[in-house]
């Protein structure tokens, strides 16, 4: 089952009981809240996710609750709380559905050392996956979202995670977290786009989420190879403009981008060699997305990714 | 005063085109380094040297003769990759 299939009474009453065991990628929280604004943002932005079931192991247990601070009376807050502690203070509750997403990204980045967590934005068509790994104002994010809405398939937007075994990329295509500008510059460039509760004020500016694909959702168990790594760089009113990035450069920009490579210590090193080998990369300045998504485009057509494979591939 | 011998840690290495990426396994650390770096690092990996034994065997390798200026620059690497926590002299 999936939460679209429920209705918004009966997922209102599951988050008011025992819970809503949501399946994200490899993951599985049993979420628990009455705050009807997270229940809305589940229901517009989580619809095509499945619904595990209660006998299954759920991997984090997070309840929201409404509460109140000593020193803000008339205002209303809300605390989280995962597997029995509060990883942070309480925050206002026009915030709650920024701090879901948050927790949500705390719970694997903070816990799920299984896997190499790059934190980085990824997206696949035809088979290849492109990781862009940028930090916080670099338009990642944006970026993400507009290729998204011309057909690239989602695999994340915030936590890349690649599996120990193989080496491929483990989708989990949860919605895009967008910020200030970036919120009216995708309604624009993708008018058909479904955005979540908007979470004011907080210490990121206005950030809003944009619904996943469906199909990316579908998806999600189809693991990817990376195939390039390109580290993008907004800058307001430049040309579109990729130069190539040495192999070593993007392996330290994979090193310095993954939150737990230092912890994995010889296993992070081997992941990330070994994705390096494999991936062409590139430095990437935009501004205009519609010759952006050209640009991507017009990657998938190239054969430069194949040509550096062992001759002895091809038979 | 006698020359300095230096010693490396141990090391994983990644060979990238010109440049090479080198992980310190016991500190766990990561850096990236030139094909100089690279190549004194490597002969630290076979035996502890100076900087002097180190110019002779990457000199013979390019077949030129160590004059001072090598020994020199071979310090100043060695010197650099001591702040980094690649290489460190030993006792003498």
């Amino acid at each position: 089952m999936i939460i679209s299939q429920l209705t918004s009474g009966q997922l209102e009453e599951k988050l008011a009981g025992s819970g809503l065991f949501l399946n994200v990628g490899p993951f599985i929280f049993q979420i628990q809240t009455t705050i009807d604004d997270l229940a809305e943002g589940l229901r517009l932005l989580y619809g095509e996710f499945p619904i595990a079931s209660r006998t299954d192991f759920a991997d984090f247990h997070i309840r929201f609750r409404r509460t109140r601070r000593l020193r803000r009376r008339f205002c209303s807050y809300v605390s989280v709380e995962v597997d029995g502690h509060e990883p942070a203070a309480p925050v206002p509750l026009e915030q709650v559905y920024a701090v879901f997403e948050g927790c949500l990204n705390w719970c694997i980045y903070a816990h799920a050392y299984q896997y190499l967590i790059i934190h980085a934005a990824a997206i696949e068509r035809g088979g290849r996956a492109a990781i862009l790994p940028a930090p916080p104002g670099s338009g990642k994010s944006t970026l993400c979202a507009a290729l998204v809405s011309r057909g690239w398939r989602l695999l994340t937007d915030e936590l890349t995670l690649i599996a120990t075994d193989g080496g491929k990329i483990i989708p989990i295509a949860r919605p895009i977290s967008l910020k200030n500008d970036s919120v009216d510059i995708i309604k624009n460039f993708a008018p058909d786009a479904i955005f979540g509760p908007i979470s004011p004020n907080t210490v990121k500016g206005t950030i809003a989420h944009m619904r996943p694909p469906p199909e990316s959702v579908r998806r999600v168990g189809e693991y990817c190879p990376a195939t390039w790594l390109i580290v993008p760089s907004y800058q307001a009113g430049a040309n579109t403009k990729a130069r190539p990035m040495s192999k070593a450069a993007g392996f330290m920009r994979v090193a310095e981008s993954a939150v737990n490579y230092m912890t994995l210590g010889q296993l992070g090193f081997d992941l990330v060699s070994n994705l390096i080998d494999e991936t062409v990369c590139y430095g990437f300045e935009f501004s205009d997305l519609h010759e952006t998504v050209n640009w991507f485009d017009e990657l998938t057509l190239s054969r430069e990714a194949i040509s550096i494979r062992p001759a002895a591939s091809n038979g | 005063m006698r020359a300095r011998i230096w010693r490396t840690f141990p090391l994983s290495r990644k060979a990238f085109d010109e440049e090479s990426v080198i992980f310190n396994r016991a500190s766990g650390s990561t850096h990236l380094i030139n094909p100089v770096a690279d190549k004194i690092l490597s002969v630290l990996e076979q035996r502890p040297s100076s900087a002097q034994e180190i110019s002779e065997q990457v000199s013979a390798e390019i077949k030129l003769d160590p004059d001072e200026e090598i020994i020199q620059r071979v310090e100043l690497v060695l010197e650099t990759l001591d702040r980094l926590g690649l290489v460190e002299p030993l006792p003498q």
